[in-house]
C-alpha cells in the first residue's frame, strides 16, 4: 500500500492502528500479525492473526524498518508483530537525555 | 509570673521587616540608590511596603517613577495591603511582586527571601519578565533562571544537607500508563511508590503519551491523572543534583519538555489532581484547558526553598491561571493552599468527588 505522512492504517488481524510519520514514495508491504495493513476506514476482513507473529504494539512507541526509512507511531496497540514483509520493524526508543536537576 | 514565659521568641535570627508607609515608599523609589539599598548583595533583600497608611495623591511624576523603579528593583517588593486602600495605594498595588493580608503572611515571605534571597530575586524578576511574554518565550526564561540557580550557592547548600538516595528497584513497567478509549487518551502517572515523583523517566514517558495526542488528530481529549495516594509530589528529589552542567541541563529541557506538549495540546487536555500536589504537580496541570481536583487535594510550590525557582513550566502556567501576584506568593511562602482557595483563584475549574 501506499505510505504518506499522517496517513492512518491499521492492522487487519488485530487492535493495532498506526500513523504514518515518514515513509518512501511508493508500494511498501506493512503487516500485522501476518496480514497486509487497511486504511483506517477498510472494513475488517474475517481473518485470524498467525499465532508465530504475536509481538505486539505499544500505544505512543514508534517503530522503524530494518532500512530506518519507514516510521509508524502507534496509536492504538494491539497482539501482532509489524513488519515489512517477513522482516519486522524494531521499537525505536527516544533518544536518552539525563535528568536536567 | 515569668514575664519572659509570655514573651513570643522569635526563633528566626534575622531582624525584623522594615515596613515602610507608602509615602515614604514612594520617596524612597524617587532615590537613584535604591537599587543597592533595596538588594541581596548590598541592602535590604525585601521591600515592604505598608499600603494601608494614610497618603495623600502623589505627584504623577513621583507615581510614574515609583511604578518603573517597582518594576526594576532587584529585590521582592511586598505590598501589605489590609481594608480599603487609599487611592495612592490602588494605583500602584498592582505593580508589587507579591501582596499580603498580614503582618504574618509577610513574615512567611520574609522568612523564605532572607533565607534564600539570590532565588526570591531570581523569582520575581523571571515572573515580571515572563509577564509580558508568550508561553514559549516564558519557557526559555525560565529555563534559563533555573539553570542559573542550579550554579548558585542556595541550591549547593541545599544539595549539601540532602540525604543521599536510598537505591530502589526500577519497576518493570512505564512510568506513564498510556490508555486508549477512541478518541481519548488518559495519561496516568503511575509510580504510586514514589508518590509518582516526577523523574526524568516520568518525563520521557510523559512526554511519548502527550506526543502521541499531538501527532493524532483523531484524539480529541487528553485527561492526565495521577496512580496512587497522590497526584505528583514534585521533582524526584533522588535526582536532584545528578544535572550534567546547568548549560546542558538547560539544553534539556529546551529539547524535551512537557510543558510545551501540553501547552501545544491545551483545549484538548484535562487534568484530574487529588492529595498533595507538589511542584511539577502543580506546574503542569496548569496549563491543562480544564482542571479538577479531588477534595483532598492541596497545592505547594517548594522549589525556593532549595535555592531553586520553580522549572516545569509553573512561572508561566500559574500566572496565566492566577496572575502573577498569587504566583509570587505560592512560590515565596511555599505554603500549601486548600482546594477551595485553589478554587476561589481559579488555579482549579472544579471540585469533584
Amino acid at each position: 500500500m501506499q505510505l504518506k505522512p499522517g496517513t492512518r492504517i491499521k492492522s487487519a488481524v488485530c487492535a493495532t492502528e498506526l500513523m504514518v510519520i515518514q515513509a518512501p514514495a511508493g508500494d511498501a508491504d506493512v503487516r500485522c500479525g501476518g496480514a497486509p495493513m487497511l486504511g483506517i476506514g477498510d472494513p475488517k476482513p474475517d481473518r485470524a492473526i498467525d499465532p508465530s507473529l504475536k509481538a505486539g504494539t505499544q500505544i505512543g512507541k514508534r517503530y522503524v524498518d530494518a532500512a530506518g526509512t519507514i516510521e509508524l507511531l502507534c496509536t492504538k496497540p494491539g497482539e501482532g508483530t509489524l513488519a515489512l514483509g517477513n522482516a519486522p520493524f524494531v521499537l525505536k526508543e527516544a533518544k536518552p537525555l539525563p535528568a536536567s536537576d | 509570673m515569668g514575664e519572659a514565659a509570655s514573651t513570643p521568641i522569635r526563633v528566626s535570627p534575622r531582624p525584623a521587616t522594615p515596613i515602610l508607609p507608602l509615602a515614604r515608599a514612594i520617596e524612597r523609589l524617587q532615590t537613584p540608590d535604591v537599587f543597592e539599598a533595596y538588594s541581596p548583595l548590598t541592602g535590604e533583600p525585601i521591600f515592604a511596603v505598608d499600603l494601608g497608611a494614610e497618603t495623600r495623591w502623589p505627584e504623577e511624576m513621583a507615581l510614574a517613577v515609583a511604578r518603573a523603579a517597582l518594576s526594576e528593583l532587584p529585590c521582592p517588593s511586598v505590598a501589605l495591603a489590609q481594608g480599603l486602600l487609599a487611592p495612592a495605594a490602588e494605583a500602584l498595588v498592582g505593580e508589587f511582586d507579591a501582596v499580603v493580608g498580614s503582618p504574618q503572611e509577610l513574615e512567611l515571605i520574609a522568612d523564605s527571601v532572607f533565607a534564600h534571597p539570590l532565588a526570591s530575586q531570581a523569582l520575581v524578576q523571571l515572573l515580571r519578565l515572563s509577564s509580558g511574554c508568550s508561553v514559549h518565550e516564558g519557557l526559555v526564561a525560565e529555563s534559563l533562571v533555573y539553570a542559573t540557580l542550579q550554579a548558585g550557592p542556595e541550591f549547593a547548600a541545599w544539595l549539601a544537607a540532602k540525604p543521599e538516595p536510598r537505591p530502589r528497584p526500577r519497576p518493570d513497567r512505564p512510568a506513564v500508563r498510556i490508555e486508549r478509549i477512541e478518541g481519548r487518551v488518559e495519561l496516568w502517572l503511575d509510580r504510586p511508590e514514589k508518590r509518582n515523583a516526577f523523574s526524568a523517566e516520568m518525563r520521557d514517558a510523559l512526554c511519548e503519551g502527550l506526543a502521541l495526542a499531538v501527532m493524532d488528530p483523531s484524539v480529541d481529549r487528553v485527561s492526565l491523572r495521577g496512580e496512587g495516594p497522590v497526584f505528583c509530589s514534585g521533582g524526584d528529589l533522588d535526582e536532584f543534583g545528578t544535572l550534567p552542567d546547568p548549560a546542558t541541563a538547560h539544553a534539556i529541557r529546551s529539547t524535551r519538555h512537557p510543558a510545551r506538549l501540553l501547552h501545544a495540546l491545551e483545549p484538548r487536555v484535562e487534568c484530574v489532581v487529588h492529595g498533595s500536589c507538589v511542584g511539577a504537580g502543580v506546574e503542569l496541570p496548569a496549563f491543562a484547558t480544564r482542571v479538577v481536583a479531588r477534595p483532598d487535594a492541596s497545592f505547594r510550590l517548594p522549589e525556593l526553598g532549595m535555592g531553586l525557582v520553580p522549572g516545569a513550566g509553573g512561572t508561566v502556567s500559574l500566572p496565566r491561571r492566577i496572575g502573577r501576584q498569587r504566583a509570587a506568593w505560592l512560590a515565596l511562602t511555599g505554603v500549601p493552599i486548600d482546594v477551595e482557595t485553589a478554587l476561589s483563584w481559579r488555579l482549579v475549574d472544579a471540585i469533584a468527588e
